[in-house]
């Protein structure tokens, strides 16, 4: 970082494994290569060889941190020049982006640069032919089959109940145990908890990790097989001690089930007070 | 009621005559029963506090109602209400549901015609406790056409005590949700009704019922798109009948006529797109409908060709109407609710003030089965039962399951829609279950084992009993405070009444002149009308976005830059409300962000949200927050004087901090009145100085005198 700099640096701020793990860090580092890509690709030719992208991470660097007070990472930091025609006097203090406000996306850095620092590029991301050629196989696997088994299924022999039912059935249970909760909020599937045990319940009434909706779910789902089974299946049973037998276990499970549930709800709210086996 | 479509239960004990008689009378006494137990287990607010109108938006509708008793029905339509959206005002009549107002009226006028003299608040604070008993028979009437009387009893059961619908209609919570969910039970019983018998007359009462709810409430988009969706569904799957035909045409004529009645609806049923799935199925139908009639007049290979090329042609003309229209934007008014319903990321990234409101967010798990409890795990098996009979009327109880869980998934709220569904379906399972384990002779589709039977029952009885307890539990702890009085409780145990806000309100109303102008943050504009009769600037109404972000933008700015919003606005007083004395959390520091954040969409120049976090991104109200916090007006109305009168020892119970240890000066607004408990907070703006002078120049020439 020369006195008499007479272009402007990307500088991205950045810790990478050794003493600092740092998981957003990793994130970034490629949607970083991203953005100087279409910068490379996309800037006009005249600016195209006048702006630097560079990388300094901790390690390396260090006086440069404490220089500027960096405290977070991965921050990009925007030097403009502060010689030559280029230089804006006072104006040409660094500007950094907090990307935890706008995204770890290389679209938002660009935005970013767009809007606030005054260049015009847009972002180029090369096609991912490999993720490509994968959904291409899929898609052509699957008319395939559907091209082969279609004529040989008629109407009346697909069982649209069957399907229907268990689609309906996972859908409905999915939404209410907070599937769109976890999708909309972007939350983690799980994390570890103090004492770093993995985390399953969260402790908060109104929050919740991704694993929750699958282990809600499923007991949710196991209490409906439960009642069907009750209904549908146990009268049919004609040995009487196995239907005997069959039917509590079934009862006794739907029971340990709907305990297991206000279990949780104690776990995320204590003062909850009702308790059935546990 | 002729009952062909129900699991065959009837059939399997045939009761005596004697007990047959007694059946009707039996089923009468149980509904009376429940519609009792409905009716009280939401009496605990009044219980324990008095009768009084809760919460935000019911403060609202007891006033209009208020207004609609005095002034009569057609002063009402015509009623621009100049105390709020000051200085814009509002054009009530034009932008309000009066269904809700219109029914209190109507019981208010009748009760008085019968010299019965009941006041109209004692009225408005029973409405929802009454037609949750009336819900009640209504999802019995919905749940008996769907399956039998026995799962209709057991809906009936569930719905008078679900969470899910108690925490919207509790005595005192006069809103709209409270009668809607009546209606909508009684409209899709109707509609139901009228499909089986094909009977216009039905028809026309679902109508009818249709646009009781479009006067009630906005969720009456809900009807005119899960009906269409039937019909849809039933057409898609080769259900068509002139039973079908008839029923959703003379529906969706009738409903829609009626619809555009409403000033507040106007022509949106023809324009909007929220109506266009219900028009599309009306068009739908009048082809299949003629199609039906052609092949009977045709040969069928001929048919076949006909149907192809009409269908292709339709199709495809269908389309480019649409996208016209959609293109040259006389179909466009997507509203953002609308939206943020199906793209989620649109609210949060488009619209902060839907995003800032806390029933606007997505559903934990938690809270959904804090509000469903056992019916939770009974509604799969519920839907499933649905599946194994897979007639009309189940069909339309999985669409409605699938779309409302989805909906409840989505946004907090949305969870009342679903309430009623899970109810019905969990009482489909338990009738199923009472049918397979409860009738004493064994027959083939039942187990032999009496004491298998018994310990079934036994454990079915105990968890109905365990969820009758968690709704009352939930219902007493959760669900019943009027949020306007606040509860608490000392380290002994006794209960303490925080009443601050009733005292504040109480205190304008008596000290004020009647034409001052209040502004708050626009949480409290309808309590502060409704209370105080004063002049609001902003009030939970949130029609005009500018101007809500114009007073984010005076609470975020410093003292000089306020004062002088404030004069241009014509305020007399500012009302913060402050919870850090004694932690109440719902406090206006803690809506502060959002008050920047709606500021910063209007005013992107003036502030940003980056300048109230201190340098390490963190949200601090102590001596270490930020500059621009620091000088705000709303930090120092808050923390005026806090630290002074707890003798520096000042703790923010709320953010858990420390009070900021500098004392804060105030020079353009005096602190009129602050409340026992130090919740709300009074300020009224000092006029300019006589002598032109810099209202801080005065400050400290008055200091200097002293």
């Amino acid at each position: 970082m020369s006195k008499d700099r007479t272009f402007p640096v990307m500088v991205l701020f950045t810790a990478y494994g050794g003493s600092f793990p740092c998981n957003p860090c990793e994130a970034f580092a490629p949607e970083y290569q991203v953005v100087a890509d279409s910068w490379r690709r996309l800037a006009p030719a005249a600016e195209k060889d006048r702006l630097f992208f560079m990388v300094a991470t901790v390690e390396n660097t260090r006086s440069a941190f404490e220089r500027l007070g960096v405290q977070s990472v991965p921050v990009p930091y925007h030097f403009p020049p502060n010689s030559g025609s280029q230089a804006k006097g006072n104006a040409n203090k660094p500007q950094s982006v907090d990307l935890n406000k706008v995204g770890l996306q290389a679209e938002s850095l660009v935005k970013f640069m767009n809007q606030k620092l005054g260049y015009t590029f847009k972002t180029y991301r090369p096609i991912n032919w490999r993720r490509l050629s994968i959904i291409g196989l899929v898609v052509s696997f699957v008319i395939t089959v559907a091209v082969i088994l279609l004529p040989r299924l008629s109407w009346r022999s697909f069982s649209f109940k069957g399907l229907g039912s268990s689609v309906v059935i996972v859908v409905t249970l999915m939404m209410c145990s907070g599937f769109m909760f976890v999708r909309i909020k972007g939350i983690p599937y799980m994390i570890a908890g103090r004492s770093g045990q993995p985390e399953f319940i969260a402790g908060q009434f109104q929050h919740q990790w991704g694993i929750e909706t699958q282990i809600v779910a499923s007991v949710y789902a196991l209490c409906g097989a439960c009642i069907v089974a009750l209904v549908h299946r146990i009268p049919k049973i004609d040995n009487q001690i196995r239907q005997s037998v069959t039917a509590v276990v079934v009862m006794a499970l739907f029971m340990a089930a709907y305990s297991a549930m206000m279990a949780f709800l104690r776990i995320k709210n204590p003062a909850y007070p009702y308790r059935l086996l546990f | 009621m002729a009952k062909p479509s129900s699991v065959a239960v009837a059939a399997a004990t045939p009761p005596t005559p004697a007990t047959r008689d007694m059946l009707p009378l039996l089923r009468v006494g149980i509904l009376v029963l429940i519609a009792i137990i409905g009716f009280s287990s939401r009496l605990f607010s009044v219980v324990r506090f008095e009768s009084i109108i809760h919460e935000f938006d019911p403060w609202f509708n007891y006033r209009s109602t208020q207004y609609m008793v005095k002034n009569g029905m057609y002063s009402f339509w015509n009623w621009f209400d100049e105390r709020s959206w000051y200085p814009l005002g509002r054009v009530v009549g034009g932008t309000v549901y009066p269904g809700l107002m219109v029914t209190a009226t109507v019981i208010h006028n009748i009760l008085h015609g019968l010299n019965y003299p009941m006041d109209i608040r004692n009225i408005c604070v029973m409405m929802a406790p009454l037609f949750s008993g009336l819900t009640a028979l209504a999802t019995y009437l919905f749940t008996s056409e769907v399956c039998n009387r026995t799962a209709g009893l057991f809906a009936a059961v569930f719905i008078a005590v679900a969470p899910g619908y108690i925490s919207r209609s509790v005595a005192g919570s006069y809103d709209y949700e409270g009668i809607a969910i009546f209606i909508l039970m009684l409209c899709f019983y109707l509609w139901l009704r009228a499909l089986r018998t094909g009977s216009p007359l039905m028809a026309v009462f679902t109508a009818v019922t249709y646009f009781y709810m479009v006067a009630t409430w906005g969720g009456y988009v809900f009807i005119i798109n899960l009906i269409p969706l039937h019909a849809f569904v039933l057409i898609l799957m080769g259900r068509f009948s002139n039973r079908l035909y008839v029923a959703y045409c003379t529906f969706y004529a009738v409903g829609t006529m009626a619809a555009m009645q409403i000033p507040f609806v106007g022509f949106q049923p023809t324009s909007s797109s929220e109506h266009m799935a219900a028009l599309g199925t009306f068009g739908m139908l009048q082809l299949v409908a003629f199609a039906h009639f052609v092949r009977s007049h045709l040969p069928n290979q001929q048919f076949k060709q006909l149907l192809r090329w009409l269908l292709v042609g339709g199709v495809a003309l269908l389309v480019g109407i649409f996208l016209l229209l959609s293109a040259t934007r006389f179909i466009a008014p997507w509203t953002g609710r609308f939206y943020s319903l199906w793209d989620t990321g649109y609210a949060k990234a488009n619209i902060p003030i839907i995003a800032s409101v806390s029933e606007h967010q997505p559903t934990a798990w938690a809270s959904l089965f804090f509000d469903l409890q056992l019916l939770m795990l009974l509604f799969p098996a519920g839907i499933y039962f649905c599946f194994t009979k897979f007639e009309e009327a189940q069909i339309f109880v999985i669409i409605y399951s699938l779309f409302a869980s989805y909906f409840a998934g989505v946004m907090v709220r949305l969870v009342l829609t679903l309430t009623p569904i899970v109810c019905v379906a969990a009482g489909i399972a338990m009738a199923n279950l009472l049918y397979s384990y409860g009738s004493p002779t064994a027959t083939p589709a039942k187990p032999r084992n009496s004491i298998i039977q018994l310990a079934v029952l036994g454990c079915l009885f105990i968890s109905v009993l365990m969820f009758m307890f968690h709704s009352t539990w939930a219902t007493s702890e959760a669900y019943s405070s009027p949020s306007v009085v606040l509860a608490s409780s000392r380290p002994d145990g006794s209960r303490i009444i925080i009443d601050d806000f009733r005292d504040a309100y109480y205190w304008l109303r008596k000290n004020t002149a009647p034409d001052a102008k209040l502004m708050s943050w626009w949480d409290y504009g309808y309590q502060l009308t409704g209370f105080t009769n004063r002049t609001v600037l902003v009030d939970n109404n949130t029609w005009n976005n500018t101007h809500i972000a114009t007073v984010g933008l005076a609470m975020g700015s410093d003292e000089d830059k306020a004062y002088e919003i404030l004069r241009k606005l014509d305020v007399d007083y500012v009302l913060v409300v402050f919870g850090g004395l004694v932690g109440y959390s719902g406090d206006d520091l803690n809506k502060f962000l959002w008050m920047v954040r709606i500021a910063a969409g209007v005013y992107p120049d003036e502030l940003n949200e980056k300048d109230f976090y201190t340098a390490g991104g963190e949200f601090r109200l102590d001596d270490q927050a930020s500059q621009k916090m620091k000088d705000s007006l709303m930090y120092k109305l808050s923390y005026y004087r806090f630290n002074e009168a707890l003798q520096g020892q000042g703790m923010d119970r709320v953010r858990q901090s420390k009070a900021p240890s500098k004392p804060i000066r105030l020079d353009m607004l005096e602190e009129v009145m602050t409340s026992s408990h130090w919740i709300v907070r009074i300020f009224k703006l000092k006029e300019p100085d006589n002598l032109g002078r810099n209202l801080h120049k005065v400050a400290t020439f008055n200091k200097k005198q002293k």
